[in-house]
């Protein structure tokens, strides 16, 4: 299942590192019962849980690079490692050429992580004073931070919002003044843990060709995690899938598509009731005349699938349709979940 | 970071957050100065209970209802002392911190984690109210019992404070630094250690048994925030037994609390925090 | 009523589930506070002062005071620190939200009654503090107590919603409340001046105050229970007007 293709991937210095890391947690456990919860109150149920095991990879400086994978996979986990949170039970981990267990502090000034559920604006304080205070905090000249401060206000659109008081901005400007002040200081590896949660569609469509553009003038090496395919294709070029703490793909979004096998849907609009049969096709859904099959492009060409539905009379109408990427993923998490 | 580096930085952010409280007292000045004052009238009470009492028994465990004034007074001081240098962003109540799973937003920051405790909780302005209230009542007492106040007295005066903080400090650092190991339970354990601090440290000690007095001086260290610091000030201990206690205190208590909290914070890069609540975060 | 039940259940299993030393640790200061303040009374009153209490009748008044601290001085988590999340959460829930955060409260006091109050009532012999009512009567006195601590509680709750969650300032006066105008610390009788003859009028009066003086048997119980009624029923309607005033503005709080 593992595949790695980088044709297309940048090379150059390595951002971050990752070899053979381990991480376990341990998890209570209480069944809910009332001499369970006593049982519990002397001796805690506990159970180990592998967040990563035995996880090798490298991300190099400029790449985009989408880290996915079902609920509980060990995303966040992986991001905290890189940020030097939490620390690594085996293994080692490199980031920008430093330890981030030994070095957290002269990291972080090149690392901006945001974290899409939290927020690092003060609560009380009008969007620009936080600004402020991260000017002061990781100490950014202020020439710097003025010209980072206006090209990202305007790249953003966030102008509107730089004095209204944080606990009063909605989720989308909330984002938006949050990736503002993670970028303030111009770091040169970008961490995001669902950047786009609970965005409006314009508002994502913004936060991704931001982002795009970001890491494609500047090269600023990007991870992000999310758990809408789409969201991370429209962004990255490499997706490195990670599942019950094992990293089970790492390449382009393409050669996923060609590695889950290449679902592809046609659907017909035909004059008469009866559905026709194509070899190599399944029926998947009928809605009057209109009946849709999912072909295995790995199995069947598309020259010769278009070839039987060529034999068939009375075609009004053909639509041909790459499985989106949800599907794919989807297919993945459940082919996971039965092994 | 060097010790020049390291005090630079100290007072660039002792200003940014003076800057930022006075932001924050003008852009809301009806909820500061309710704020203000309700902190006021909260502690106030908890000390006037004891003074009426004072002033009911013409005293109480052997001060007399002006020295007993003076050591509430004293109190205030220490209340006010902590209002301004740790209360802002529960940097005193740091179980809550630490049991709500918002470590990280620390050890995101390019700055030392001393320094940032030392800085963030500064909130000069809007937590200043029972600093005055203390002092001036510590006035007052001294004008009652004509008590002889000089230069020297005053530097003793500061320098028991700086003590007294420090061990209240380390005492809630302590106690937090269970929340590393059980974040729920021990979420608010800080503010069990201040609520007990604030109003047993009212109490003076005297005519307590030897054996609670002892206990109350070194297990739990709440006689030496207030009480012992007042008789020394008062002149009712001897000074240099009162120093010695104070100064050694407060070193074995600040040894005890920085290793622990730092066995709680690598435990905490072990197991990190399956826990996170946003509310309470710089609000 | 199941559903009510379910929430206190629920509280109690949450409350437990941090394991016995930290929970202890909590208690461990509850103990701090009130082992010296027995002492301090055995002092006091050893030294000869003239007073309207006795010894026995001081520290039955404290201990007391600290077995029921949560009833005698109610604080319900709408009034916490969390209030936002916990209002929001209450009115997702199929159940009237001022018996709902009463629930949790209920749920939140039975650990400690459990497993801090009982072990301390029976170990009160052994400290030499009597701890049987002097009459029957403390019973409906606390009973009016929880009630208009409730009551107060919300409204408490509601004026820190609509002060944009300055739980400080709600934590300050409270404070103010539970450890001089309610009396459940220093007995009004013990106050100088006659400053207890005002504050046992207002409603904090008749909260913790009012029950420990006729647990002790130094007040007369039944002015104390007439003052409690009429709290109760002025201050409850109030209570429930303010909150639907309010319940709008905690909708909306934070954003």
């Amino acid at each position: 299942m593992k595949k790695l293709d980088r044709r297309d991937i940048k090379t150059g210095d390595i951002a971050v590192s990752f070899h053979g890391v381990t991480k376990t947690f341990e998890q209570w456990q209480r069944s809910g019962g009332i001499k369970n919860t006593l049982q519990n109150l002397i001796r805690p149920q506990k159970k180990t849980i592998a967040a990563l095991d035995d996880v090798s990879f490298t991300i190099n400086r400029g790449e985009f690079t989408a880290y996915a994978g079902p609920n509980g996979a060990g995303k966040s986990t992986t991001i905290k490692l890189i940020c030097g949170m939490l620390l690594p039970l085996q293994g080692e981990i490199s980031v920008l050429g430093m330890s981030p267990a030994k070095n957290r502090i002269a990291l972080m000034k090149k690392v901006g992580v945001m974290f899409g559920n939290r927020t690092e604006l003060w609560w009380d304080h009008p969007v620009l004073q936080s600004f402020e205070w991260k000017r002061e905090v990781w100490d950014i000249p202020k020439e710097q931070y003025k010209r980072t401060l206006d090209r990202l206000v305007e790249l953003l659109d966030i102008q509107d919002i730089l004095h209204t008081f944080a606990r009063e901005l909605s989720l989308g400007q909330r984002m938006k003044a949050d990736l503002t002040m993670t970028l303030l200081h111009a770091p040169e590896l970008i961490l995001l843990d669902e950047p786009t949660i609970g965005l409006d569609v314009l508002a994502k469509r913004q936060m991704i060709s931001f982002l795009k553009e970001l890491n494609q003038e500047k090269e600023t090496t990007i991870l992000v995690t999310s758990h809408d395919m789409d969201d991370l294709e429209q962004m990255a070029r490499r997706i490195i899938m990670v599942e019950s703490g094992h990293v089970a793909f790492d390449g382009s979004f393409s050669s996923l598509r060609a590695v889950t096998g290449s679902k592809c849907k046609i659907s017909l609009e035909l004059l008469t009731d009866a559905s026709p049969e194509f070899e190599g096709a399944a029926l998947l859904s009928r809605e009057g005349r209109r009946f849709e099959y999912e072909f295995d492009m790995g199995r069947t060409s598309m020259s010769a699938v278009l070839s039987q539905i060529g034999a068939v009379e009375g075609v009004m109408n053909v639509e041909i349709k790459k499985a989106p990427i949800e599907d794919v993923i989807a297919g993945l998490y459940v082919e996971w979940k039965k092994q | 970071m060097g010790a020049k580096d390291f005090f630079r930085r100290l007072f660039r952010l002792y200003w940014l957050y003076a800057k930022m409280d006075a932001a924050w007292i003008m852009r809301d000045t009806k909820y500061c100065l309710i704020g203000i004052l309700a902190d006021f009238i909260g502690n106030l009470s908890v000390l006037s209970g004891v003074f009426l009492m004072a002033e009911r028994f013409g005293g109480v465990g052997g001060m007399n209802s002006d020295e007993v004034l003076f050591m509430l007074g004293y109190n205030a001081v220490t209340t006010g002392l902590f209002l301004i240098f740790v209360n802002g962003n529960n940097i005193g109540n740091i179980s809550r911190i630490i049991g709500r799973g918002q470590m990280d937003h620390k050890l995101i920051q390019p700055l030392p984690l001393r320094l940032q405790l030392l800085t963030e909780g500064f909130m000069p302005i809007s937590g200043s109210g029972q600093l005055w209230a203390g002092l001036a009542v510590c006035g007052v007492a001294l004008w009652r019992l004509q008590y002889p106040v000089t230069v020297g007295w005053i530097m003793l005066f500061i320098l028991s404070h700086i003590l007294s903080k420090i061990i209240l400090l380390s005492m809630m650092y302590f106690a937090s630094s269970l929340a590393f190991w059980f974040p729920v339970a021990a979420e608010e354990i800080s503010t069990d250690v201040l609520d007990v601090q604030w109003h047993l440290s009212s109490y003076p000690l005297g005519q307590m048994p030897m054996v609670l007095k002892i206990a109350l001086n070194t297990v739990v260290p709440i006689g030496l925030t207030v009480w012992l610091p007042s008789l020394v000030l008062l002149g009712k201990q001897r000074l240099d037994f009162g120093l010695a206690i104070l100064l050694i205190a407060a070193g074995v208590a600040a040894f005890c609390a920085t290793t622990l909290f730092k066995k709680g914070l690598k435990h905490y890069e072990k197991i990190g925090s399956q826990r996170y609540k946003d509310w309470g975060h710089r609000r | 009523m199941k559903r009510y039940i379910a929430t206190i259940k629920l509280t109690v299993k949450e409350k437990l589930s941090g394991g016995l030393l930290a929970l202890y640790a909590s208690y461990a200061f509850r103990l701090f506070y009130l082992v010296p303040l027995l002492y301090l009374w055995r002092g006091l009153f050893q030294s000869g002062v003239v007073s309207e209490m006795t010894l026995p009748q001081m520290l039955s008044y404290t201990y007391i005071s600290a077995l029921l601290t949560e009833q005698l001085n109610v604080r319900t988590p709408m009034s916490g620190w969390l209030s936002g999340d916990g209002f929001i959460n209450a009115c997702k829930r199929p159940t009237h939200i001022l018996a709902d955060f009463t629930a949790q409260t209920v749920g939140g006091w039975l650990q400690t009654l459990l497993l801090f109050s009982l072990p301390l009532a029976l170990a009160a012999p052994l400290l030499g503090v009597p701890i049987l009512p002097k009459t029957i009567w403390f019973l409906p006195s606390l009973l009016l107590c929880v009630s208009l601590g409730f009551a107060i509680d919300f409204i408490f709750a509601c004026f820190i919603l609509r002060l944009k969650n300055a739980t400080w300032l709600a934590y300050s006066i409270r404070m103010a409340v539970t450890y001089l105008f309610s009396g459940s610390l220093i007995p009004f009788a013990l106050l100088p001046w006659g400053i207890g003859n005002w504050l046992r009028l207002s409603p904090f009066g008749s909260l913790a105050g009012a029950p420990l003086a006729i647990f002790t048997g130094i007040e007369a119980p039944l002015p104390l229970l007439a003052a409690q009624l009429f709290w109760n029923l002025a201050i409850w309607p109030l209570t429930i007007l303010y909150f639907n005033k309010s319940r709008e503005r905690m909708v909306s709080h934070g954003g």
